[in-house]
């Protein structure tokens, strides 16, 4: 696991000190080692798209950049490092075998090892995907993540791959701590929040992207709701960059800042565009096809809309599991629901936005609902329950923090 | 398929061959996992997803992977052949 291990080690180098120069105020080093770390991703992984795949040039590059962006800081171990010993379980659940996923398979392992065996983006392969489960319209920040890791081993192997989602996981965990124990000031209750959000920073999903799009997506609406915003609109780019609902999150983001009376974030929000550009424009040149787009999609969804009762009976169909989860954040909201319509309309409304894309794609959905829904709802429903989960646990809690208020 | 991407080279066209006369009753699962160990290689399905068979794609394969059949085809040669299947490369 010695390149798995350089790999994380090169992203914190260069993810923490980007990560102090972008975060807003205050900067404390040892909190926002979950930020450096979720940066530090995302820049191995975009060194293989203008670098040659070779060990000793992406770490050289790395290290360059880490030089130039360290600034001398004061890092004291902060105790809330010890939140991430609790993932050694999942630790040993992901790494237990290779990736087992069908979507690992024939998507986002499958790309990334096609891409090895050539070392470069093989766009001839995306053109002419062997099959629709390769998905070759999905965005590459997780299949070069794996690359990255590849290239510092010089072999593919992938024993240990599932190591790339502790971390996310991890990332995650240290962000969501230091941002409760911000606004609860109490170490207690940012412990218990953390704690309460493993089983949903840690999916279950091993190889698949999830576990990085949840950690970019509730990092980016937990500091643009704090009003971080460069950094926000960076994971939320980040998302982006990682699964294609990342760019209605980007809308979703945008329409929840409005709801709130924040118009002028909204201009700010412009790095989350920015930074998938880049692979739409590619993605349109080489005319990958995008399964939710194929011709046909009014009809598609007029077609479905007449009849929802699929749809709904498709959706009850699906077990989402955690009945006690559900219960108890019903009963939260209940008890918060003063707080959180009055200081998280940003986070409730960019969720519920996201939520009805979600609906919305299984309408225009080329294949039939009930497989669509039966083989995605559950991970969907992943993507929003960590934001709604914090903010609902934060709401039951007394705060110490100043909100964003409207511009 | 450890056995064939390690008689197959890159640039290979490796057809999938299996006892699964249907798309989704079998044959879509086989083809698809097949993808992940021979990358490097064009793996191409001897069926679609309606069912029919895709002779254009045994013409271009110059490599058999069968799966728990014995396929004889004019101009292939059985390379090696294992408890789940066996492999055949053309000759001509």
């Amino acid at each position: 696991m010695i390149a798995e291990a350089c790999w994380l080690g090169l992203a914190l180098i260069i993810g923490l000190p980007l990560t102090l120069r972008l975060s807003a105020p205050p900067r404390d080093p040892s909190s926002r080692v979950g930020e450096g770390m979720l940066i530090g991703i995302a820049i191995c992984a975009a060194s293989l798209a203008i670098l040659p795949w070779s060990r000793w040039i992406v770490v050289t590059a790395i290290l360059i950049i880490a030089v130039a962006a360290f600034r001398p800081q004061r890092f004291k171990l902060n105790p809330s490092l010890l939140i991430i010993a609790l993932l050694a379980g999942y630790a040993l659940y992901a790494t237990l075998a290779p990736p087992p996923e069908y979507d690992y398979l024939t998507n986002w392992g499958f790309k990334a090892k096609a891409f090895f065996e050539v070392r470069a983006i093989d766009w001839q392969l995306l053109a002419r995907a062997p099959d629709s489960s390769v998905h070759a319209d999905y965005p590459l920040l997780l299949p070069l993540t794996y690359d990255f890791i590849a290239v510092l081993r010089n072999g593919w192997n992938d024993a240990h791959l599932g190591i790339v989602h502790v971390v996310f996981a991890a990332a995650l965990l240290l962000l969501i701590y230091a941002s409760a124990l911000e606004e609860t000031r109490a170490q207690i209750a940012a412990a218990f929040i953390a704690i309460a959000l493993i089983p949903f920073a840690a999916t279950p999903w091993i190889g698949l992207a999830e576990g990085p799009f949840i950690a970019y997506a509730t990092a980016a609406l937990l500091l643009i709701r704090r009003g971080d915003l460069t950094l926000g609109a960076i994971f939320l780019g980040l998302a982006a960059a990682t699964k294609n609902e990342g760019l209605t999150l980007i809308a979703a983001a945008a329409i929840g800042l409005l709801s709130a009376g924040r118009k002028r974030d909204v201009l700010r929000l412009w790095p989350a565009i920015l930074i998938p550009l880049p692979w739409l424009i590619v993605r349109l040149q080489h005319r990958l096809p995008t399964d939710i787009a194929t011709s046909g999609v009014i009809a598609r969804i007029v077609e479905h809309a007449s009849h929802p009762g699929l749809l709904f009976d498709a959706l009850s169909s699906v077990s989402l599991g955690k009945p006690l989860y559900w219960i108890a954040l019903a009963i939260g909201i209940a008890i918060a629901s003063r707080t959180l319509v009055a200081r998280e309309r940003f986070i409730l409304v960019a969720l519920a936005v996201q939520f009805a894309c979600y609906l919305g794609a299984y309408l225009a959905t080329p294949y039939d609902v009930v497989w669509h829904v039966t083989w995605s709802w559950e991970r969907l429903v992943a993507h929003l329950t960590p934001a709604l989960t914090y903010v609902v646990l934060v709401a039951l809690m007394p705060t110490a923090l100043t909100y964003p208020t409207r511009s | 398929m450890l056995q064939v991407r390690a008689l197959t080279k890159p640039g290979d066209v490796i057809a999938i061959a299996a006892p699964f006369p249907k798309w989704d009753k079998g044959y879509a699962y086989l083809y698809t996992r097949s993808l992940y160990p021979l990358t490097g290689r064009e793996v191409v399905p001897l069926l679609d997803d309606h069912n029919r068979p895709r002779p254009n794609n045994l013409a271009r394969a110059n490599v058999i992977a069968a799966y728990r059949c014995e396929p004889q085809v004019p101009g292939f040669a059985i390379l090696w052949r294992g408890r789940d299947g066996m492999l055949l490369r053309r000759t001509r």
